[in-house]
């Protein structure tokens, strides 16, 4: 498509907004609605999350709270509020180890030659689908005997969980962007570093993102795991660490209300937080020119 | 790549591998001059008693108690959190790895025949004789941490269950103040008049459901199988377990009429895979009429736990033994199952963890855990204790005078799946109770005999 | 006499090769591939692929999580698989799982992903945040907290069953398999917008502002442009949604067990049946080899299905 085609002038940097429709344009109408629809649907299970985490007599019903703020409280004793520092500190190695890996692998995987690329990739695809459950008692056994049931490697095992993912990810953004990009800084005698550094990581930061989100919360979720792998209490996640309200006799809803959604805080934050980088992405067409 | 900087950029990592290994050596041997025993102790931080806090605390009076007169040795606490699953779970991958064996470890009792197959746990018979208070226990109690002849597991405690029934709503329905059913019967008819007399509230609350586990057949259909005219259903002779009898069938109509008379609580409510943990709440609110419930549930009202306080429950809530099916002899019924401490077969400390064992059972400490496990002692003499009575004034008592008609549930691995079984059957006809009951002894026997093998299922006619 | 002039600066092949390296035109091997590789390959075999292994071997011994076979386990061959064979609850829970894996994780959550993706596109700014902020913590939260919430939003006088007018009804127990089927798609739809929402800041604007002012309207712009180039996406979404599902068994574990009555018992939650309640590890090893099959034989159908796509597309095209 020519530019001159264009009656108005083109704004100087690739365009980073939204498509701007008219105040009241059918799309828009539609778009707003749809949303409200699922957001309420997302909205009314969690309902009850809010109502009990400020009830003080919170069961499993909706209802009116009886406003207190004593569940909270509770979900910020030490020994949660700890808990949660560890998840912070699992999830954290876990995706740096996971990302790093996975686009090392998946730049390689899209741009090189690599023997057997296709079933090997197929294989890394399988490996996804093991279910954590299996691999527990072999998991379990193999860093019991080299000493490694702590946070650490388990937070490097959480992040293994995630690569097979991430590196689909990653290599489907990398897939998008032209190879003549790269051809061109390379004919351009630049090295492979500023090429990657340049080019193809911003390009591909969405994709990145997404995958380095998605290593966070695999490892953030995850119950099974650190329950089985680490061996201090004082190290165990969050998820773990929520029985703490749920006992045989009886179960606290209201502190498991309020230290769910505590939990769920920090990735909400580092969304918000990334999502700008998705708006900051350049838009490919323009790249090209 | 040039050699030379493989070489350059090497020489920093190598210094770090020199220091660390030096530094590795030389702890190892600092640790071999150590004297001092360390004893590992596993427990359930938070499934098990009735707040975390109360297990860290007990536990950590048994540690500096323990550690102030027996100064060279120490004892490693090693709590384990998450649900009964995740807890065994986790404890039986400890106990494959040498390095982490507990050399106590605070155990449900129906575990303990698996265990012991493993070839996991050391007997402890010789110790108990020694002891002036391991003669005292009721010979039930005694026989569950029995395997073959040896005992393994020394219980702490066990959850009986009878009938709470509401004596504000049993008055509005014209019931005795001081009901005492003699059938089940009784029991359908006390929960019709409630019905009758008050539509709002729950006329029978009885656990059901697969999602509770094992838990919930203990504390639910296994009391009722027990009062039944047959209440044999695993035979241990010829190792077969019972699909279909009179005393199953007793218990699946019991299910099935109370369901289609609309006697039970609501299905999300029994079904629900925390049960046992979510009615003690409802009593305060008058919503239940009779509560098919464990010890532990009045417990639950008191100062210490409030889940929430109710003080006038000590005399709006009575209690009466469930009876059996027709009223045959022993006229009462009840399943019981507890928590025991066992000790590693593999300990490197036998004499200290044995030391450590006695000082647990000591009668303060013992009545405490009693207490805050949810428990009834195993020693009748305990039972008297202003301790343990003033813990459910009500109702304390009650429950451990069922302790000598008390049976507990088998532990050898056969059990889960007729456990399974049986959850699934009741929980079938509660969802649907128009369901033939011979169609529900199919299912039964069809998945006793799909997981274990028809040779390992009776009918019984 | 007519001299062929020899060009001194011409070169035999052999010498191009000597000075500038092997063959450009053929594709080869290079050594920063094995360093590129290396961290994501030592991770995996070292941390994935021997556990895989030595729990697929697991599946054919008689291992016990606790009893007689716990510390002394031997290989059995196939008396596993024979009564694999004959078990009718594992019949059930192959069916149940594709329903759960591919109703509720391909379909369901890669239709709503996208779905909110597209119209967060034209949204205004507060609506674009809460609902996305409200689609994250929905996959943010702990599995237990979710089963708590969906336990508490479908069962008597919780907020589906009075929203929809039979405050007695008892969705959960009913209607198992559609209640996690929901809370599936509802913990993981955030996800997929993400993904949906990274690949649709790829889309071209100026295609989309030229089809514009060639009066093509909204609906054409995204059945005709939009779509097309998400296909490789969406394909990728859907099978990533599986697999995300078949691991999300924590959820129907917490919630039903797989309950009532094997109503929502999936493989993943039948194998850890087998494997922790009933301790029957090596049976649960193998339950779980079958589901690594099933997940193999459902990821060649996504690739097959975007090879066939692929056919014919320009080279600019994501690949799979």
């Amino acid at each position: 498509m020519s530019i001159t085609a264009l009656q108005y002038p083109m704004p100087q940097l690739p365009s980073t907004e939204p498509i701007r429709a008219k105040r009241w344009s059918p799309t828009k109408v539609i778009s707003n609605a749809t949303l409200l629809v699922i957001g309420a649907f997302f909205l009314l299970p969690m309902l009850w999350l809010f109502a009990a985490s400020v009830d003080s007599s919170a069961s499993w019903q909706l209802k009116i709270p009886d406003f207190t703020t004593r569940n909270y409280f509770l979900a910020l004793q030490p020994d949660y509020t700890r808990a949660l520092v560890n998840s912070l500190i699992l999830s954290l190695i876990a995706t740096i180890v996971a990302t790093v890996a996975a686009f090392m692998a998946a730049y390689s995987f899209s741009r090189q030659h690599i023997p057997w690329k296709g079933p090997i990739l197929l294989a890394i695809l399988f490996l996804s689908g093991v279910p954590i459950s299996i691999l527990i008692v072999p998991i379990y056994k193999m860093f019991s005997y080299v000493g490694w049931l702590s946070i650490f490697p388990t937070a490097v095992l959480l992040g293994v969980t995630a690569l097979p993912f991430e590196i689909y990810l990653i290599k489907n953004a990398v897939d998008a962007i032209p190879l003549d990009l790269e051809e061109a800084a390379h004919i351009e005698k630049a090295s492979t570093w500023k090429i990657l550094s340049r080019i193809v990581i911003p390009l591909t930061l969405p994709g990145i993102a997404s995958a380095a989100i998605f290593g966070f919360v695999n490892a953030w979720g995850n119950f099974l795991i650190p329950l089985v792998l680490i061996s201090r209490a004082a190290e165990q996640p969050g998820p773990v660490r929520m029985y703490g309200f749920m006992n045989s006799v009886a179960i606290n809803y209201g502190a498991v209300a309020a230290f769910s959604i505590l939990y769920s805080l920090p990735v909400v934050i580092l969304y918000l937080l990334m999502s700008r980088s998705f708006r900051a992405g350049f838009v490919l067409g323009g790249a090209v020119r | 790549m040039k050699i030379r900087n493989i070489i350059n950029a090497n020489m920093p990592r190598r210094g770090l591998l020199a220091l660390a290994l030096t530094t590795a050596l030389g702890a190892g041997t600092t640790l071999a001059w150590a004297d001092a025993i360390t004893l590992k102790v596993a427990y359930s931080a938070d499934y098990f008693m009735s707040s975390p806090d109360l297990a860290k605390k007990w536990f950590g009076e048994i540690k500096d108690g323990f550690e102030k007169s027996n100064p060279d040795i120490k004892v490693d606490l090693v709590p384990i959190q998450g649900g009964y699953d995740d807890f065994l779970t986790k404890l039986s991958l400890m106990y494959s790895n040498a390095d982490e064996v507990p050399d106590v470890a605070e155990v449900p009792a129906p575990e303990i025949g698996q265990w012991v197959a493993s070839d996991l746990l050391a007997p402890l018979d010789d110790q108990l004789a020694k002891t002036d208070w391991w003669p005292q226990y009721v010979e039930p109690v005694k026989n569950e941490g029995t395997v073959d002849g040896k005992v393994y597991g020394v219980s702490q405690g066990v959850n009986t269950n009878a009938l709470l029934y509401d004596k504000t709503i049993f008055a509005k329905a014209n019931l005795p103040d001081d009901w005492k059913p003699k059938t089940w019967n009784d029991i359908l008819d006390a929960a019709r008049a409630i019905k009758k007399s008050d539509p709002n509230v729950w006329p029978l609350w009885l656990l059901t459901g697969t999602a509770q586990g094992t838990q919930g057949v203990v504390l639910g259909a296994l009391n009722l199988m027990y009062g039944s005219a047959d209440p044999e259903f695993y035979n241990e002779k010829d190792d077969k377990w019972v699909v279909d009898g009179k005393g199953i069938r007793e218990v699946l109509d019991f299910y099935r009429t109370a369901a289609a008379e609309g006697l039970l609580a609501p299905a999300s409510q029994i079904l629900n895979a925390n049960g046992p943990g979510i009615v003690a709440p409802y009593l305060p609110k008058h919503q239940i009429g009779i509560t098919l419930g464990g010890n532990y549930v009045p417990q639950i009202w008191n100062n210490v736990i409030c889940g929430p306080c109710w003080p006038e429950g000590v005399k709006d809530i009575g209690i009466a033994p469930i009876p059996t099916s027709q009223g045959q002899a022993p006229g009462i019924a009840t399943a019981f199952s507890g928590w025991s401490l066992v000790m590693a077969k593999g300990s490197a400390h036998p004499d200290a963890a044995w030391k450590l064992i006695n000082f647990m059972f000591q009668k303060d400490l013992a009545l405490e855990v009693g207490n805050y496990g949810g428990l009834v002692p195993p020693i009748p003499s305990y039972i008297s204790e202003k301790a343990y009575i003033d813990f459910a004034p009500s109702t304390q008592k009650g429950f451990a005078d069922l302790l000598p008609v008390a049976r507990s549930a088998p532990s050898n691995a056969g059990y889960k799946v007729w456990s399974f079984a049986i959850a699934q059957a009741t929980e079938t006809l509660v969802l649907h109770p128009e369901t033939p009951i011979d169609q529900a002894v199919e299912g039964m026997k069809a998945y006793v005999a799909g997981q274990l093998g028809d040779d390992k299922v009776e009918v019984r006619k | 006499m007519v001299e062929l002039v020899s060009n001194p600066d011409a070169r035999t092949l052999d010498a191009l090769v000597a000075e500038n390296g092997a063959r450009l035109d053929k594709p080869r091997f290079k050594p920063s591939s094995l360093l590129l590789l290396f961290p994501a390959a030592a991770l995996l075999i070292g941390l994935f692929i021997y556990p895989v292994g030595y729990s697929v071997y697991l599946g054919f011994t008689n291992l016990q999580l606790i009893g007689p076979n716990a510390i002394h386990f031997r290989f059995t061959g196939l008396q596993n698989v024979y009564f694999l064979l004959s078990d009718q609850v594992f019949y059930r829970s192959i069916w149940l799982t594709l329903v759960f894996v591919v109703g509720s994780g391909a379909v369901g959550t890669t239709i709503l992903g996208l779905v909110i993706a597209l119209a967060l596109q034209s949204a205004l700014t507060s609506v674009r945040m809460v609902v996305s902020s409200l689609a994250i913590v929905a996959w943010t939260l702990p599995p237990a907290a979710i089963a708590i919430i969906w336990y508490a939003a479908t069962t008597q006088g919780g907020v589906f069953p009075v929203m929809f007018g039979y405050p007695h009804a008892d969705a959960l127990y009913d209607h198992a398999m559609l209640v996690v089927s929901l809370a599936n798609t509802w913990s993981l739809a955030g996800l997929a917008a993400i993904i949906f929402s990274a690949a649709l800041r790829n889309v071209p604007q100026e295609m989309l502002e030229a089809a514009k002012l060639e009066d093509a309207n909204a609906y054409q712009r995204l059945t005709r442009l939009t779509l097309p180039i998400l296909k490789p996406t969406i394909l990728t979404s859907a099978l990533l949604m599986t697999l995300l599902s078949f691991g999300n068994f924590t959820l129907i574990y917490l919630m039903t067990k797989g309950g009532p009555s094997g109503d929502s018992n999936i493989l993943p939650v039948y194998s850890y049946l087998q494997g922790f309640t009933f301790k029957k590890l090596g049976y649960a090893a193998l339950l779980g080899d079958v589901i690594v099959l099933m997940s193999g034989a459902l990821g060649i159908a996504y690739v097959w299905l975007a090879q066939a796509r692929r056919s014919g597309r320009s080279p600019k095209s994501f690949s799979v």
